[in-house]
Formats: C-alpha cells, structure tokens, sequence
C-alpha cells in the first residue's frame, strides 16, 4: 500500500554532525548529503567513490547496423585499446582510454572493498577486474611505447561502428524486449543526443518505427548527428514536447522515457551538480517527469512496455513517479528487471507498493556505472482506469 | 494532365516531406544507375524535403520501408526522417557520404565498377581531417575516371572515406608529389558540419 498523499513535495531531511562533516569534506550543499544517507547504501562510499575522477568508467556500444560486435573488438584491440566484455553483448567497457588509467586501476581495487547489494550486482563487478601491480607496471610501459587517440577521434567513430555510452543506459534499451519487425513502433519521449535511440534502432536492425521526440532546439542537430553517423533509417524526429504526444492519435509496441532528471548519478562526469542543483530543481524535475510519464503510458499500446529511466538517485525523480503512475492507472503493472539493486520500498514515511523492488537502481560504487534508475511498466490489456 | 492534377502536385510538392515526383523519380534513376545500383532504386523507400535556407535546392532522404506517403506522422512538425542520401540542385543529384555508403553496401560482394581511389592508411587520417591526396597516397583506382569527375575515397578494406573530384584522369592519378584528387566531403568534416547545422 502507497501513502500516496505524501509524495507531492521533495522530502528534506534535518541535518546532523556526521552530514555537516560530509557536506564540508566533499564539498556538497549538505541537503543533499543528509538525503544520500537516507537512500543510498554505504553513502560515504558512494562520495568518497565519486571524488576520485579515475573511477570514471568507459563504455562504448558497438552498432550492429554496421558491424559485428567481435569485429569492432579485434580493430580496436590492434589499436593499443583494451576491452572488456560487459553484461550486455554489445557493450564494452574500455580499460585503458585515458592517460590516468593506473591510478584509476589502483583505486578501483582498494574501493572494491565496497560489499554488493545483491547476487546480481556481483554480476555487474567483475573481480577479474582487480589488477596486480605487475600488470600496472605492464600497462604503465606499454602505454609509454604507444599513445592512443581518443576514443572520440577513431576511424571506427567517425564511422559510427561505436557510440560511447554508460553501460547502465545500454542495460535501459536491452530491458525493453524489443522484436524486430517492419509494424513495431518505439517512442522515444526524450531522444537527445540520439544515444538510446541509436541503440533501439539497432535492436530493431532499421525496421519498424522510431519516433523520436525532442523539444529544446539546441539539442536537436546532436540527435539527428548521432542518427546519420549510426545509419540510422528507421527513426523519424519531431520538435515536440513529449507532454503532447497524444496529439499525434499515434500508440506505441514500446515507449522509452529516459525523464529529464536532476542528474544526481552523474556527479563523478559533472562536479558541478554538487553544488548547482536546488531543492526546486528537483520539484521541477519531479513535477515534468509525472507530466511525462502519463503521456507516455497513454501513448503505449494495450499490451506494450515502457521503460522509465533517470540518471538520478532521489526517489522524487524514481520510485515516486513510478507509483504516481500505478495509482492513477490500474491497468500499469510493475515487470521485473534483470540487473541493478532493488528499488526502494520506503522512503521517510512513504511505503511504496510491495513489487517496487523490482524496479532497479545503478551506483557507481557498486555497479562501476552512473548513477542510474530503471523501471519497466507493462500496460495489461485490461481497460484503463484512473 | 489537367488543372487540378497540376495544383495537387504542386501543393505536394510544397509539403515538409514527401514521396519524389516523376521528375524528381528520373534525376534519382539515373544517378542510381550511374552508380551501378539501378536495380536496387525499386526496393529504396526515398523522400524529399524542400530546402528552407537554399531556394531550389531538395533534400533527399532514405528510410525504412515502414514509413509511406500516408503516413499520418508526416504531417507534424519533422525535423529529420531516415538518412539523407544527398541534394538535389538544378536538375541534377550531388551525391552525400550516405548515398556513398548505400552504393558500398550493395556493391560489397561484387568488384567496383563505380569511379573510386584505394588509398593508404596514413593518408585515411588525414583525409578524415579534411586533407587532398597527394597521387603517392594513391594504391589503387578504378579506370576510366576523368579530370573532374566525382569518385568516392575508400581505403584497402573497402570502408568508405570520403567523396572526391579528380584534378586528372585515371592514368595521371598515381602521380607522386601532386595533389590529383580534391576531397569533396569526409567523414570527419561531414560529421563536424552535421553535428553543428544538422538543422540547416
């Protein structure tokens, strides 16, 4: 049962002696360390993770529509990149894409000492991925012998072969159970810069239909980038908020809602949300996802899935909007996830229905990715109710 | 063809995107053809934009084979639908990088008949950023190329590179120490300019 009245406002929590001593050690306004503490597990471990730079990970995800996953591999293998396989097929994780590799390396195993949440979790970290320091002395030497271009300069970028991307995001697209087939339509709610759409089309091998929605002009020309250098051809763009989306009279297989978000999981890429976010953003943020995801449930065929994902870890932008949705419709059904830590159940006084923990959560300190939510939501065949 | 066949083409002719007319279905055989890849144009689900920033100019666009001319979408705000192949400028179709890799892909098994240079690794990243080809970057090229002739770059894995115009014809292209083809597009400025006017 949900205490659905309570969800309306971003929840504060009073501050304390070990917060303040956070706030000040890791330089975030301390509002948003006395909310970690409340529904991030091992929350120190998650700021200590993020303050170091070198445990950024590096995926890229190879384009099907162009080449053989293995292919892409063995090309960038000769070009001095290491790659490691990930849990899904056509994600890599690139080992040694940066000059501060070692350091990284050397960090990532003393944080390693972070327990998972869950027996999927273990599925996600790799132990093989701790290294040895004679390794490190090995790559440390080989790199002097060879230095490697960027990842975003390659003839196989340029090419469109790969995109780079968090592998949380390729996790989002693989969950949507997507068949390709010339009458299968996908939505797209906010598609730039064209990284999840890129990938949807590659589930589809360019049958079917995308329709990618985007509403902010500026991030448009990275969108229809991104869509031409990946070959793209079954993917239509609308200038259009997503909100509107029942104007077109048109219902979808699948929809993806990866929501605007205040960007909390993505700290360890951008420092600057440490600071910069308010409490309003987040009741902005909140306010337009709820917006959005009706919009999205309506526009989604009896029968259809949806996917609803941020890149946040506050439970206003994730398990809230999710039970926003199932209190309104009855017909919205909860399906589980394959990877990812369970969802919350609780937050302060809110008791969120029981199947919520099927929903997943991404930590970078303990999914080595982005902070990232995901849930997906099956429209059952029954008539809609509110 | 009579009045209101007339007006119906033209206000066609004026939508956002739409199927080719007779003309415009002509100019795109040829090139097709021109490029050795005749038989596919049928099986090609093609669509053309007016330009909104060059009069006269029309965007060519391919997709996939689940969008047609009734498509009720069709008739919102697009901005992008599918690939664009190329332009359509006076009568005449100028070929883009995704019209290149379309006569690639169907030609792949086959040996290329189509006007093309082989070049060198090195040269490949400098081509990439935009640079000419000296005739000693040159491993290969197709015969019968003019001076002036529109040819597509590709390196020794058949992977497409760029668009080019020869400054000879076929026999002096090997030339050392000459710049013999002009690099018409690249991947790496194409993407560059796409990315900053994709929008036009």
């Amino acid at each position: 049962m949900s205490n659905s009245g309570s969800y309306n406002n971003p929840v504060l929590f009073p501050g304390n002696e070990y917060s303040r001593m956070l706030s000040e050690k890791y330089h975030y306004k301390e509002w948003m360390i006395s909310r970690f503490l409340n529904y991030i597990p091992d929350a120190e471990d998650l700021l200590k993770y993020v303050d170091t730079k070198s445990n950024l990970h590096t995926y890229i995800r190879a384009n099907t529509l162009k080449i053989d996953p293995n292919s892409l591999k063995v090309r960038l293998l000769e070009k001095g990149f290491k790659l490691k396989n990930t849990i899904v097929d056509e994600v890599f994780e690139v080992i040694n894409h940066g000059s501060d590799q070692f350091t990284k390396k050397v960090t990532s195993g003393v944080s390693t000492g972070v327990s998972s949440s869950s027996s999927m979790d273990s599925l996600i970290r790799n132990p093989s991925a701790r290294i040895s320091s004679n390794q490190i002395k090995e790559e440390q030497s080989n790199s002097k012998e060879r230095k490697l271009p960027s990842l975003g300069s390659t003839f196989e970028y340029l090419k469109g072969y790969y995109y780079i991307q968090d592998l949380s995001s390729g996790v989002a697209v693989s969950e949507m159970d997507i068949h390709p087939s010339d009458d299968f339509h996908v939505l797209d709610m906010a598609a730039a810069p064209g990284g999840k759409t890129t990938h949807i089309a590659q589930k589809l091998n360019n049958l079917g239909k995308i329709v990618a929605c985007e509403s902010n002009p500026n991030r448009l020309p990275s969108l229809v980038f991104n869509l031409s250098r990946m070959g793209v051809k079954n993917t239509l763009v609308l200038k259009i908020k997503s909100e509107d989306i029942m104007q077109l009279g048109f219902r979808f297989d699948r929809v993806l809602l990866d929501a605007p978000c205040t960007c909390e999981g993505i700290i360890l890429k951008d420092e600057s949300r440490k600071r910069s976010r308010t409490i309003r953003d987040l009741n902005i943020c909140s306010n337009r996802q709820k917006r959005m995801i009706l919009a999205g449930f309506e526009a989604l065929k009896p029968g259809g899935i949806m996917i609803y994902s941020t890149c946040s870890f506050a439970p206003e932008e994730n398990e809230m909007i999710i039970q926003f949705l199932i209190d309104k419709f009855k017909n919205a059904q909860i399906e589980p996830l394959n990877y990812g830590s369970s969802g919350l159940t609780t937050f302060n006084d809110i008791i969120f229905s029981s199947n919520m923990n099927q929903t997943r959560r991404f930590y970078p300190h303990l999914h080595d990715t982005n902070g990232f939510f995901i849930a997906k939501i099956r429209k059952s065949t029954e008539p809609d109710g509110v | 063809m009579d009045f209101s066949l007339r007006k119906l083409e033209r206000v066609q002719n004026l939508m956002e995107f739409r199927k080719p007319n007779r003309a415009e279905k002509t100019i795109l055989k040829k090139s097709f053809s021109k490029w050795g890849i005749f038989e596919y144009y049928d099986e090609t689900n093609l669509f053309i934009k007016i330009s909104e920033t060059i009069p006269n100019d029309k965007k060519v666009y391919i997709c996939s084979a689940s969008f047609n001319s009734l498509d009720s979408l069709l008739e919102y705000d697009l901005v992008s639908l599918g690939l664009k192949i190329g332009v359509m400028r006076k009568k005449k179709f100028i070929l883009g990088l995704n019209f290149a890799e379309l006569v690639l892909e169907k030609k792949k098994n086959e040996e290329f008949s189509f006007p093309h240079v082989v070049i060198t690794e090195k040269a490949v990243n400098l081509v990439c950023f935009g640079r000419d080809i000296m005739g000693n970057s040159i491993i290969h090229c197709s015969e019968g190329i003019a001076s002036n002739q529109i040819l597509m770059i590709i390196n020794k894995n058949h992977e497409l590179v760029g668009i080019g115009r020869a400054r000879y014809d076929s026999e002096l292209l090997l030339q050392p120490n000459l710049v013999t083809v002009d690099t018409v597009e690249n991947i790496g400025t194409y993407y560059l300019q796409e990315e900053n006017f994709g929008l036009e």
